[in-house]
């Protein structure tokens, strides 16, 4: 169930960067990412409106509510950077690069509440075939 | 401007990563649908900050709106169904193993967009797949025997450290 959602937002993925792709064509890069979070503000607004609220709910939060738009905002704006100055496969190859290393260090440190997984040195040969084979795609 | 553009493409999938962790993080204090509400309030006030400051023309660009196809106007809400289905399943994975799930589904779509699209799919870039499925598949292996024998990617064992991420974990067991 939960491997299949994360599959699922790789679709997602896909499909967004094809969407937003044709949007940034006539509106720019700054412009669709405006566009685009706008639309995704309506759309979250009615995702909350009409989902139950459960009761672990509790409405305190740190300022790391802050993080993720802000991240998201930052992965919009560096890519349509990357790719005005190095093209879809080469900035879509380094972007697959920068999240698996950062991925294995916020498993490592359990960065802002994510589960431990300790980098381990068995890992390593993984990590090659992984960094190879995206390799690969991207120069397709 | 190479190497600009190579650390900005680079920052871009950090970027990706940790927004991913924050926003699964937010979503185990104060539920799924409340963490992507807040994902896209401040993504939409950076996003118009950084088309001000940024943006050569940012009038013209809007200007140009009504000329885009309205399929070109559904990003908004994909976005919120990735936000959904990522705050449901960060939790219940390490950050690399979801780095690489949703690489599969990244690709596996983009084969099939491209095959739709272009009418032919490269033989390099499935080559690159069986690579990677491979290296998921080993990887997923040797953090196991990490973890040691049936603790696996279980995050009620697994996750240690902060006081944060525990009453994040008790949160989602309720949910």
């Amino acid at each position: 169930m939960y491997p299949l959602l994360s599959v699922l937002a790789g679709v997602l993925t896909a499909t967004m960067v094809l969407v937003n792709g044709e949007l940034a064509r006539f509106l720019g890069a700054y412009g669709s990412s405006v566009v685009v979070h706008l639309t995704g503000l309506i759309g979250a607004t009615f995702v909350l409106l009409v989902s139950p609220r459960g009761p672990s709910e509790s409405k305190r939060v740190g300022p790391v509510a802050l993080f993720g738009g802000a991240f998201g905002a930052l992965t919009v704006v560096m890519a349509s950077r990357g790719l005005v100055e190095l093209g879809v496969p080469l900035t879509l190859a380094l972007g697959l690069l920068g999240q698996t290393v950062a991925s294995v260090v916020i498993d490592h440190y359990g960065i802002l509440g994510a589960q431990v997984v300790r980098f381990s040195w068995g890992r390593v040969g993984a990590m090659a075939l992984i960094v190879l084979g995206i390799t690969a795609i991207a120069m397709a | 401007m190479l190497l600009m553009g190579s650390a900005a493409a680079l920052c871009a999938g950090v970027a990706r990563a940790m927004a991913r962790t924050a926003n699964a993080r937010v979503a185990a204090d104060v539920g799924v649908a409340r963490s992507t509400l807040y994902n896209f309030a401040v993504g939409l006030v950076c996003s118009v900050v950084a088309w001000l400051a940024l943006s050569s023309a940012p009038a013209a660009d809007m200007l140009a709106t009504a000329a885009a196809p309205p399929w070109a106007y559904i990003g908004g809400a994909l976005g919120v169904l990735f936000v959904v289905c990522s705050n449901l399943a960060a939790p219940r994975m390490s950050s690399f193993v979801m780095t690489l799930l949703i690489l599969v589904g990244q690709i596996a779509a983009g084969l099939v967009l491209d095959g739709l699209l272009r009418g032919h799919v490269a033989p390099l870039q499935i080559v690159g797949c069986v690579l990677l499925f491979a290296g998921l598949a080993w990887d997923v292996a040797a953090s196991r025997r990490t973890a040691g024998a049936g603790k696996g990617h279980d995050p009620r064992t697994a996750r240690g450290g902060s006081d944060a991420g525990i009453s994040g974990s008790k949160m989602w067991k309720q949910a």
